[in-house]
C-alpha cells in the first residue's frame, strides 16, 4: 500500500504531537529516519497506477481517500473509472474528498456524464460549496446533464436546489436553451436570489433575447429589471420601445437599475442625443453610486462633449452640492472638449460645500491650452490664486513657464500661489531652479518663506540658491529663518559652518527657529550625535514645542554614542511639568533601550494615572529589568487597572522586574483569572517563560484547559514548564481519560514527569491500558501510558538508547 | 558600451557601465520601436499580488453601497487618490482556507492558500504539499518576457522548516509564492539586494566590483552609465528627456533611502539575530522601499509579475507608529471588542496607506495615454476575512489598475458567496494573455471585471 506515513490523530493534536515527538524521538538519528521515510513515501505516490488510487478512493482510511482524490485531480486523468469513482466519492463523509472529487468531476467536463446522478444529488446539499461545485461540474458537463437536470428541476420545490440548478445551466450557456422555458416560467413567480439566479442563466443561454428582455424589465424585482437593462444594453438592438425601456429606466424607484441605465450608456447604441439625456439624468441623481457611474459611462462612451458639457455645466449652480460635485467629475471625464466651460467651474468653486481640489482638478483636465485663459483671470481676480495655482501644479511641467512668469506678478497672493505651484512639481527643472532664486528674493516674507520650504525638498542646488538659502537663515523675519534652516539640510556644508548655523538656530530668540533647529539635527543622520549638547539645551527651553522636538531628535539618535549628560537629561525630562514632554522623554528611553537606573526613580515617579504616561513608562522599566525592581510593588498594583491593555503591558513588565520568583508566579496565577482573555493570555505565556520554576502554577493551567478560551495558551504553557508538583497528582487522576482531549493528554503528559511519586496514578493508568475486553488498547494515547506507567515503575523508556 | 539607434529606442536598451546595467522606462521611442516589432504589445500588462495577515475589519473594509461612487470606508481611506482604478471585490471565497476536517492552522493555511487556491497538507515536516501559485503559473508563461520571471518580495525573513502554526510546517506561513506543489519560492527582503539585481550587469566580478566600490566610495548607480545616458539624451524628444531625467532622479532617490534607511542603528545592536546590510530597520520605510522595488521593476520591464508579503501569516508585530502597542494577531483575536477593533482598523489602514502609495506612484508614471498602474493588476488582500472567526469566505480583496483598459475599474462588486477567489486568478492570467484550463479550485473566469 502507497501512501504518506500520516499519523493518525484526533483533530487538533498534531501540535501536539510535534512536541511529543520531540520529547519522545530524542535520538535526532531517528527523526532524520522518519523523514526519510516520510520522503519516500511521498515520492512514491506519483508512480501509483491510476487503478490504484482509483481503488484507494473506497479505503477505509480518510488519509488514503483524501491523497488519492487530490493525486487523481493532479494528474487530470479523467477516464470512466475514475468518473464513477468520483460519483461516490462526491458524498464521502471526509470533506476534502468530496470537494476533491466536485473538482475533478468539473475538470472532466463532458467526461464526467456518468456522474450526473450523482451530481444531482448533491446539488441540493446543505454545504454552500458543495452546491456551488456540483452546479459548476453539471454545467460543465453541457447537453448530457440537461435532461435529468430538467427533470429535477421541475420535481424540486427547494429554492437552494433551483439556484443551483439556474447556475448549472447558466454555465451551459446556449447548450441550455432547453431550458428557457421552465427558467422563464419560474421567473414570472420568483423572487430574491432565485429570480436574479433565473434572470442571469436566462441572459447567459440567450443573451440577445430583446423581447423577453424587455418583458424581464418590466419583473417585479429591481435585480431582475437591472440584469435586463444591462443585457439589453449589450444587444446594441435601437428601436423605440427599447428607448422608452431606458427612459422609464432612468427613472426606475431601484437605484441598481437608474445606475444600470446611466452605465448601459456606454455600452449600447442609442443616439447620442438619447445618451447625453440619460447621462444628465443620471447626473442629477440623488443617489451617489448613479452619478458615478454616469461618469464613468462618459468616460467609456467617448461622446462628442462640448455640448453635452455646456449643457450639464449650466446646471451646476442650480444643482445640489454632491450633484455639482458629480457635474464636475463629469466634465473632468470629458476633458479638453470642456474647456469652454471654465467660467462655470471657476465660478462653482465660490460654493463652500464644493470640494476646491475638484475644482482644480477639473480645471486641468482641460489640458495646457487652458493656461493663458487661466492666467488672464488670475490677473483679473487674486482672491482665485489657490484655484489656479493648485490646477497649474495638477497640470505640471507644461504649466512651468506661465508660473514662472507669474512671479512678477505684482499681488502677493500670484507670486505666493505660484511659488506653491512650482514646489509641487518634481523633480525641479533648471527652469524652476531659476525661479525660486528670483523667489528667494521675493519682497514677501510669505513668498520667501514658501519658497525656503520647496527647497528643503529639492535633491540638488545652484550655487546661487545655496547662497540664498544661508542668507535667509539669518534674515529678520523667524519664520523665513525656521523654513530655511530646516532646508540646510538638503546641503551638503562643511562642518565647521554647520556647526555655527545650529549654534545660531538654537540661540534664536524665535521659537519656530529653535525648532526647526533640533529638527535640522535630526536630519543630519549620523552627524545629529555631534550635536548632543545643542539638544540637551534645547530640551531644557522654556517653550514645550521646542523641548518635544528636541526630546523627539534626541530618539532618532544613536544609541550607541549617547553620552551620560543625555540620559541624566532625559530623567529630569521624565519629570517635566509637561505630561506631552514626560511621554516624550520615556519614549526616547525605549527608543534607545536605555538600561541605566539614573532613569528609575523619575520612571516610577510617572507611575501615575495618565494612560499614555503610563503605558510608556511600563515599557521603559521592562526594559530596565530586574534593576527595577523597586517599582515591582507599584506594578502589581497596576494588575488590577481598570484598562485591559495597561494590565497586559503590566504583567509583562512585572515579569522582566520582579526578582522574587516566587511572589511573580504567585501574582501570574492571580491573573489567570483576569476577566479580558488577552490579559490571561500574557500571563500563562509569562509562566511558560519561567519554566520549571513556574511549577506552582501547573494546577490552575491544568484547570484552564478545558476553557475554550484559554486551552491554547494554557497547554503552551504547561509544555514550557515541563513538571508538575506532587501536591498537583490528585487533579492530574482526574484528568486521566478525561473526555478533554487535552486535559487528558497533559495529564498523563505531567504524571510521567512525576516518575515514581506518582505511584497513586498506577491503577488508574493500567485499567485505562486495557479495554473493555481486556486486551491492551491501541489508540492515540496508548503509547503515553505505557511511557507513564514505566516511568512511575522507574523503568527505562522505549527510546532512550535511541 | 551599447550601440543606440537614432530615433527609436528598443525597449530592451540599456545603458551599460562597469557592473550595471540600467533597463530604461516606457518612453515614446521605445514605444515605436516596439511598435514596429511584431512580437510584443508595446506597453504590456503586469501583475502583482500583495499579501496582509490575519483578516482585516471588515465594517470599516467593506463600502456600503456597489457599483462606482462608493463610498470609501475609513480603512481604505487612503486609497482616495486612486480610487477610479480600484476595484473593491466583495464576497469572494477561498475553501481550501478553511479546516476541511484538518483542525486548527488557519494563519498558516491562509497564506498558503492565497495564491495556490489548494488545500495544503497538514505536516510540519518535508512532506508540504500545497499547489502552484497563480504567479508562477504566469511566470512559467510568460517569464521569458523580461529579466526576471517573476519578483518576489517580503519585509520577514522566511523559514520553510519547523512548526509555526498548530502543526503546519512554517514554510506555508511564510511563503504565498509556490513553484511547485511541494517548493516555495524564496522572497528578497533586501531592498538593497533588489535594487542590485535590478540594475546588475555584465560580468560577475565586474557587477561585483562595482557594488563594491559603490558602497566604499557612496557612488550612485548612475555614476557608472553617465557615458550611455549622455550619448541617449541627444536622441530623444523633449517629453522622454524630462521623463528619462524624473526616472533617474526616481533611481537616485530610492538608492538614497537604502542607504539612509540601512545604515547601522542602536536597535541594531540589541536584536539577537544578524539583519543583512540593506535592510531598514523601519517597518514602514521598508515596505515603501519594497513597494519602490517592485514599481522600478515593472516601470523598467524587468519582470511583469510580482509578489509581496506586508507581514508572514499569523503575524504578531505591533505598530507604534499608528499608536498599536499590542501585537496584530493578538489583537485579531478580538472577541468584538471595540478597543481591539479600532486598533486593528488603524493596522489594517496602515497597510492600506503604504499600497495607495505604491499605487500613487504608479499612476505617476506615464506610458502613453495610460498610466504604469492602468497597465497593471494589483491584487491585495488577506485569504481570512476577520481575524476573529478565521473564516475563508467574503474575503478582503482589492484588484487596484484596469489591466491595460480591460478592467472597469472604480466599482465595488459583490459576489456571490462562495465564488472562488481563483476565478479571480483565471481573470487575471487572461489579460497576461495565459491560456491555463485552471488555477487551483478556479470554475472559470470572474464576470463582472468589465460592463459589456
Amino acid at each position: 500500500m502507497i501512501r504518506t506515513h500520516r499519523i493518525e490523530l484526533p483533530l487538533d493534536f498534531s501540535l501536539v504531537w510535534g512536541r511529543i515527538v520531540q520529547y519522545t524521538l530524542r535520538s535526532t538519528a531517528l527523526l532524520w529516519l522518519a523523514g526519510c521515510c516520510v520522503s519516500t513515501a511521498i515520492a512514491q505516490i506519483e508512480d501509483v497506477p491510476l487503478s490504484k488510487l482509483v481503488a484507494d478512493l473506497s479505503d477505509n482510511k480518510s488519509e488514503v481517500r483524501r491523497d488519492a482524490a487530490y493525486e487523481i485531480v493532479r494528474r487530470g486523468e479523467y477516464t470512466d473509472d475514475v468518473v464513477l469513482g468520483f460519483a461516490k466519492t462526491v458524498s464521502d463523509r471526509d470533506i476534502q474528498v468530496r470537494f476533491q472529487s466536485l473538482l475533478g468531476l468539473a475538470r472532466a467536463r463532458e467526461k464526467a456524464a456518468p456522474a450526473i446522478d450523482a451530481l444531482i444529488g448533491v446539488l441540493g446539499d446543505r454545504d454552500d460549496q458543495v452546491r456551488y461545485r456540483a452546479a459548476d461540474a453539471l454545467g460543465k458537463i453541457g447537453p448530457a446533464a440537461i435532461d435529468p437536470l430538467l427533470a429535477s428541476f421541475e420535481e424540486s420545490s427547494r429554492d437552494s436546489f433551483r439556484i443551483a440548478a439556474a447556475q448549472a445551466f447558466g454555465v451551459m450557456k446556449s447548450d441550455a436553451k432547453p431550458a428557457l422555458d421552465i427558467l422563464r416560467k419560474t421567473l414570472e413567480n420568483a423572487s430574491g436570489d432565485l429570480a436574479r439566479n433565473c434572470a442571469e442563466a436566462l441572459v447567459a443561454i440567450e443573451p440577445a433575447a430583446v423581447k423577453h428582455l424587455i418583458g424581464m424589465s418590466r419583473h417585479e424585482e429591481g435585480d431582475v429589471r437591472r440584469i435586463a437593462v444591462r443585457a439589453l444594453a449589450n444587444t446594441g438592438a435601437v428601436s423605440d420601445e427599447i428607448e422608452s425601456v431606458f427612459r422609464k429606466a432612468a427613472g426606475d424607484s431601484d437605484s441598481g437599475v437608474r445606475e444600470a441605465t446611466a452605465l448601459a450608456v456606454s455600452a449600447s447604441n442609442l443616439s447620442v442625443r438619447e445618451k447625453s439625456t440619460l447621462i444628465e439624468t443620471a447626473l442629477l441623481d440623488d443617489v451617489n453610486a448613479v452619478r458615478a457611474a454616469a461618469i464613468a459611462a462618459l468616460r467609456r462612451a467617448k461622446l462628442p462633449g462640448g455640448k453635452l458639457a455646456r449643457r450639464i455645466a449650466d446646471r451646476i449652480e442650480d444643482a445640489g452640492d454632491q450633484n455639482a460635485n458629480s457635474i464636475l467629475k463629469a466634465l473632468s471625464a470629458i476633458g479638453s472638449d470642456a474647456i469652454g466651460t471654465l467660467p462655470q467651474v471657476i465660478r462653482s468653486a465660490g460654493r463652500p460645500s464644493i470640494d476646491k481640489k475638484l475644482v482644480s482638478v477639473t480645471i486641468a483636465s482641460f489640458g495646457e491650452s487652458v493656461v493663458p485663459d487661466l492666467l488672464d483671470r488670475l490677473d483679473a481676480d487674486s482672491s482665485l490664486s489657490n484655484i489656479v495655482a493648485d490646477a497649474l501644479a495638477e497640470i505640471g511641467f507644461p504649466a512651468v513657464d506661465s508660473l514662472v512668469g507669474c512671479l512678477d506678478s505684482e499681488s502677493e497672493e500670484v507670486r505666493l500661489s505660484a511659488v506653491v505651484a512650482l514646489s509641487r512639481i518634481t523633480p525641479y527643472s533648471e527652469t524652476q531652479m531659476s525661479a525660486f532664486e528670483l523667489a528667494a528674493s521675493d519682497g514677501s516674507a510669505k513668498v520667501r518663506r514658501a519658497t525656503m520650504n520647496a527647497l528643503a525638498s529639492s535633491t540638488s542646488m545652484t550655487n546661487t540658491l545655496t547662497e540664498k538659502l544661508l542668507a535667509a537663515t539669518k534674515e529678520s523675519n523667524g519664520k523665513v529663518r525656521a523654513a530655511a534652516v530646516l532646508a540646510v539640510s538638503s546641503l551638503d556644508l562643511p562642518s565647521d559652518e554647520l556647526k555655527e548655523l545650529i549654534e545660531s538656530g538654537g540661540a534664536d530668540p524665535n521659537k519656530h527657529v529653535r525648532v526647526a533647529t533640533a529638527g535640522l539635527i535630526g536630519l543630519l543622520d549620523n552627524e545629529a550625535n555631534k550635536y548632543q549638547s545643542e539638544l540637551l539645551r534645547l530640551a531644557n527651553d522654556k517653550k514645550i514645542a521646542v523641548r518635544v522636538a528636541a526630546l523627539e531628535t534626541i530618539g532618532m539618535l544613536d544609541a550607541k554614542k549617547v553620552g551620560d549628560d543625555v540620559v541624566s537629561e532625559l530623567a529630569s525630562r521624565l519629570a517635566d511639568s509637561n505630561n506631552q514632554v514626560r511621554v516624550i522623554a520615556t519614549k526616547c528611553i525605549v527608543d534607545l533601550k536605555l538600561s541605566d537606573p539614573v532613569v528609575l526613580e523619575s520612571l516610577e515617579g510617572n507611575l501615575v494615572d495618565h494612560e499614555e504616561l503610563l503605558s510608556v513608562t511600563l515599557e521603559a522599566l521592562s526594559l530596565l529589568g530586574k534593576k527595577a525592581s523597586s517599582s515591582a510593588t507599584t506594578v502589581a498594583n497596576l494588575l488590577e487597572h481598570d484598562k485591559a491593555s495597561l494590565r497586559s503591558i503590566a504583567v509583562k513588565t512585572l515579569s522582566a522586574i520582579q526578582p522574587d520568583e516566587e511572589i511573580l508566579v504567585g501574582h501570574l496565577i492571580d491573573v489567570l483569572n483576569d476577566q479580558e482573555w488577552e490579559v490571561r493570555r500574557v500571563a500563562a505565556e509569562s509562566l511558560g517563560n519561567m519554566g520549571k520554576k513556574a511549577v506552582d502554577a501547573v494546577p490552575k493551567l491544568f484547570l484552564l484547559l478545558k476553557s475554550e478560551e484559554d486551552s491554547d495558551h494554557a497547554s503552551g504553557a504547561l509544555r514550557e514548564i515541563d513538571t508538575a508538583s506532587v501536591e498537583a497528582l490528585p487533579l492530574l487522576i482526574e484528568g486521566l481519560g478525561s473526555e478533554d482531549r487535552r486535559t487528558a493528554f497533559y495529564s498523563v503528559f505531567l504524571i510521567e514527569k512525576l516518575g515514581p511519586s506518582a505511584v497513586d496514578a498506577l491503577p488508574k493508568l493500567e485499567q485505562l491500558l486495557v479495554g473493555e475486553d481486556g486486551q491492551e488498547t491501541s489508540g492515540f494515547m496508548t503509547r503515553f501510558y505505557k511511557q507513564a506507567i514505566a516511568s512511575i515503575k522507574g523503568e527505562k523508556r522505549e527510546d532512550d538508547d535511541d | 558600451m551599447s550601440k543606440l539607434t537614432r530615433m527609436n529606442v528598443s525597449r530592451r536598451t540599456m545603458l551599460r557601465g562597469l557592473g550595471v546595467s540600467l533597463a530604461l522606462p516606457w518612453l515614446e521611442a521605445t514605444n515605436k520601436a516596439t511598435a514596429m516589432a511584431a512580437d510584443a504589445a508595446s506597453t504590456p500588462n503586469r501583475m502583482a499580488f500583495i499579501f496582509v495577515p490575519n483578516g482585516v475589519h471588515l465594517p470599516n473594509w467593506t463600502p456600503s453601497t456597489e457599483g462606482y461612487g462608493y463610498q470609501l470606508p475609513s480603512i481604505l481611506e487612503p486609497l482616495a487618490p486612486v480610487q477610479d482604478n480600484l476595484m473593491v471585490l466583495s464576497g469572494l471565497t477561498h475553501d481550501k482556507g478553511r479546516a476541511n476536517g484538518d483542525g486548527a492552522g488557519d494563519h498558516a493555511r491562509s497564506a498558503s492558500v492565497f495564491l495556490t487556491g489548494a488545500q495544503p497538507r497538514k505536516t510540519d515536516g518535508e512532506n508540504i504539499r500545497s499547489g502552484i501559485s497563480v504567479d508562477q503559473v504566469a511566470a512559467r508563461e510568460i517569464g521569458h518576457h523580461s529579466k526576471f520571471s517573476s519578483l518576489e518580495l517580503g519585509v520577514d525573513q522566511g523559514r520553510n522548516t519547523g512548526n509555526c502554526d498548530s502543526g503546519y510546517s512554517c514554510a506555508y506561513s511564510h511563503n504565498i509564492s509556490w513553484s511547485s506543489e511541494a517548493t516555495p519560492v524564496g522572497k528578497e527582503v533586501n531592498p538593497r539586494l533588489v535594487f542590485e539585481r535590478l540594475f546588475a550587469g555584465g560580468k560577475q566580478s565586474e557587477v561585483q566590483k562595482s557594488a563594491g566600490e559603490r558602497l566604499e566610495l557612496k557612488k550612485s548607480i548612475l555614476d557608472y552609465i553617465t557615458e550611455d545616458a549622455r550619448q541617449l539624451q541627444p536622441k530623444l524628444a523633449r517629453n522622454d528627456s524630462r521623463k528619462l531625467d524624473e526616472y533617474f532622479t526616481g533611481v537616485r532617490e530610492i538608492e538614497r533611502r537604502i542607504e539612509i534607511s540601512s545604515k547601522p542603528s542602536a536597535v541594531e545592536a540589541d536584536i539577537d539575530y544578524p539583519v543583512p546590510a540593506g535592510i531598514p530597520k523601519d517597518y514602514k520605510e521598508h515596505l515603501r522601499l519594497m513597494c519602490d522595488m517592485m514599481v522600478l521593476a515593472f516601470q523598467t520591464d524587468s519582470t511583469r509579475i510580482s509578489t509581496m508579503m506586508f507581514a508572514r501569516a499569523g503575524d504578531n508585530k505591533s505598530y507604534r507608529t499608528v499608536g498599536v502597542n499590542e501585537g496584530h494577531h493578538e489583537l485579531s483575536h478580538h472577541r468584538s471588542d471595540p478597543e481591539k477593533l479600532e486598533k486593528i482598523s488603524r493596522i489594517n489602514r496602515f497597510h492600506v496607506e503604504q499600497l495607495s502609495y505604491m499605487l500613487q506612484r504608479m499612476d505617476s508614471i506615464q506610458e502613453g495615454d495610460r498610466t504604469l498602474l492602468d497597465n497593471s493588476m494589483i491584487c491585495y488582500g488577506s485569504a481570512i476575512s476577520d481575524g476573529n472567526r478565521h473564516n475563508n469566505e467574503n474575503l478582503p480583496i482589492l484588484l487596484a489598475g484596469s489591466g491595460g483598459g480591460t478592467i472597469d475599474s472604480g466599482r465595488h462588486v459583490r459576489y456571490d458567496t462562495e465564488t472562488p477567489l481563483c476565478n479571480l486568478f483565471m481573470s487575471m492570467l487572461d489579460r497576461m494573455n495565459v491560456d491555463v484550463p485552471y488555477v487551483g479550485d478556479s470554475s472559470g473566469q470572474l464576470p463582472r471585471l468589465t460592463l459589456g
